[in-house]
């Protein structure tokens, strides 16, 4: 079977040209950390907009000093917004997550393991800083629903 | 903080995540750049394969005979039992946490499952080959009592059909994946615990009617660690001396058992879901269905593994047609060309969660009932995340594994084709099978460029 020859002929050469080619691509994506400036889709950063109720003090320490990404969930009549968008992040950047609900829920940051609990019409809001590389879901716990994904790099 | 207050907290539920229920990140989405890249060394290898290499079928020459005592050592009742009671006693150590353990993520029976012997079985498969029979722990059960009842393991009360084949372990094996990636709650004691048990009940009951044989048919993870064992280097030659040889050869000795093409294929499409049931296409269009999800996912997950098994089928029928093969047993004779494909799938998938998630294994194992003990020193220590700092290494390993996977299919198939074929039949045969491999190498690429 072909072993040595299919080494020689085709293997080396085809190793040679992908190593090439993942080298050359593997040297532009090691540059993507931005340490500044994020891309985030609009419909993500939409601030939590409910001025109307009374705003008793939020349970969590709310976020006092300016975030770098900031990501707005809303949970309403069963549906949770934004809905699956993909929110970029640099490395090192600090992350502002709020979220309002009409009922009890909460709401998980896989990976670096925040959660926030939510009673029905109270914001709450946490922050932390994205020291880990990789895409980390932010989901409803109770009805399993995915809000967004960071996209930390 | 009680218990279940403990586990809402802890548990970020398993309804749409998969094996993130456990670990919770999964790498970034590979550069575009790498996604052409991969995609353009695949395409111009294939025909780079078909147009310019060899014409005639090659056999390997060199191979390392290891001679009579190394392969006496290795089948010496001694090594045999010391690493069946390897096997033993972890599964016994897991299964203690498994049954007196709390329904918490920090059970280490979910790592150990999902992590550890799901992607584990690959690695330890490529380096030691067939160990798999060995540590199977429910294999050594029932040697243990054979021996105890002075039975013959092989013998059988009933004697199992040839055409049986491997297709009960391909059933295990959907039923594994249904698990791991649809199953609601799939990441609690309750449905594990479950999945396990029916597992070794049909293992056992079936090895009591078949003799041991039965676990060979019926094993999904020793059919899943038995077939990547063939791209490992150690083989044996007629008269069982052990030795070295190239993984390639030793692949092209895949016996195609009945019922392997659909293994392969759940193996190969529900890799494919995984990626692709994470993307945020895939989140948003079903999440506010009105279907619910566990039917969503089902049907998802079976589409993936059905687009694998037509279009592989349908190349070994055009490639049929186009030699003018009588009693078309191409399916079979070209599957072992789907196993490095496999392996480049579940490497791109899972190597980093292997890394990562494998190393928590070891660190909740030091505290298996969650009572604060820590039995091997582990606990306090945390996940080595350092991997992570490095993305552009990950997209490439796994842009790599994927499109190496694919050059070693299209060597595998197209050694076959002339093996099999006339000259010019062998040359048009291969072309829908490197066909169906680009397109599962490009749609590979794009799942891990998804976002």
């Amino acid at each position: 079977m072909p072993t040595q020859w299919v080494m020689k002929r085709l293997g080396r050469r085809a190793a040679a040209a992908l190593l090439l080619v993942l080298a050359t691509t593997g040297c532009t994506t090691a540059e993507v950390a931005q340490p500044t400036g994020s891309t985030v889709p609009s419909s993500a950063l939409t601030p939590p907009a409910d001025s109307s109720g009374p705003q008793p003090p939020s349970p969590s320490p709310a976020p006092s000093a300016p975030s770098d990404v900031t990501v707005a969930v809303t949970i309403a009549a069963g549906r949770v917004t934004p809905s699956g968008a993909n929110v970029r992040v640099g490395i090192g950047q600090t992350v502002a997550v709020s979220a309002t609900s009409d009922v009890a829920e909460s709401l998980h940051i896989h990976g670096y393991d925040k959660t926030l609990n939510l009673t029905p019409g109270q914001p709450t809001a946490l922050t932390f800083v994205a020291d880990q590389r990789g895409v980390f879901e932010i989901e409803t716990h109770e009805s399993g629903k995915l809000a967004a994904k960071l996209i930390v790099s | 903080m009680t218990a279940a207050a403990a586990t809402a907290v802890s548990r970020p539920v398993g309804a749409l995540v998969p094996l993130h229920g456990i670990g919770g990140r999964q790498d970034l989405p590979l550069p575009f750049e790498l996604v052409v890249a991969g995609a353009a060394t695949a395409v111009v290898a294939s025909f780079l394969v078909l147009g310019l290499a060899w014409k005639t079928p090659r056999e390997a020459r060199r191979e390392l005979r290891l001679g009579v005592t190394a392969t006496r050592i290795v089948d010496s009742a001694t090594l045999r039992w010391t690493v069946r009671g390897l096997g033993l006693a972890v599964a016994a150590f897991m299964a203690l946490a498994l049954l007196f353990g709390q329904d918490l993520l920090t059970n280490p029976i979910f790592g150990f499952v999902y992590v550890w012997v799901w992607v584990g079985l690959v690695p330890v498969s490529l380096l030691l080959g067939p160990v798999w029979r060995t540590l199977n722990p429910i294999r050594t059960v029932h040697l243990l009592a054979c021996r105890l009842l002075r039975t013959n393991p092989d013998q059988s009360t009933v004697l199992l059909p040839s055409r049986v084949g491997r297709w009960p372990a391909a059933v295990g094996l959907l039923s594994f994946v249904w698990l791991e990636l649809v199953a609601p709650e799939r990441v609690t004691i309750p449905i594990v615990l479950l999945w396990l048990a029916l597992y070794i009940v049909i293992l056992l009951f079936g090895s009591v009617m078949f003799g041991q044989h039965w676990f060979s048919a019926a094993d999904p993870f020793e059919a899943y660690a038995l077939t990547m064992a063939k791209l490992s280097p150690w083989g044996r030659d007629a008269g069982g001396e052990l030795m070295l040889r190239s993984p390639l050869t030793n692949l092209a000795t895949f016996i195609p058992q009945p019922g392997m093409v659909v293994f392969l294929s759940v193996l190969i499409g529900s890799t494919g879901y995984d990626g692709f049931s994470n993307s945020g296409l895939w989140v948003r269009s079903t999440q506010d269905s009105v279907i619910p999800g566990v039917l969503i996912s089902t049907l998802g997950l079976l589409a993936f593994i059905a687009a694998v098994l037509t279009t592989y089928l349908a190349a070994c029928w055009a490639a049929c047609r186009l030699t003018n093969t009588p009693g078309c047993a191409l399916p079979g004779l070209f599957l072992h060309s789907l196993v490095p494909i496999a392996l480049g799938y579940v490497t791109a998938h899972y190597l980093t969660l292997l890394i990562l998630e494998g190393q928590r294994v070891l660190i909740t194992s030091s505290d298996p009932l969650s009572r604060g003990w820590d039995l091997f020193g582990t606990t306090e220590r945390g996940v080595d995340a350092s991997i992570t700092n490095y993305p552009g290494l990950i997209g490439s390993i796994q842009a790599g594994a994927v499109v190496a996977g694919h050059i070693l299919g299209v060597v595998l198939a197209h050694n076959r084709a002339i093996e099999l074929f006339p000259r010019r039949a062998a040359l048009i045969g291969q072309i829908p099978l490197l066909l169906v491999m680009v397109g599962y190498t490009v749609g590979a690429l794009l799942l891990l460029f998804a976002e």
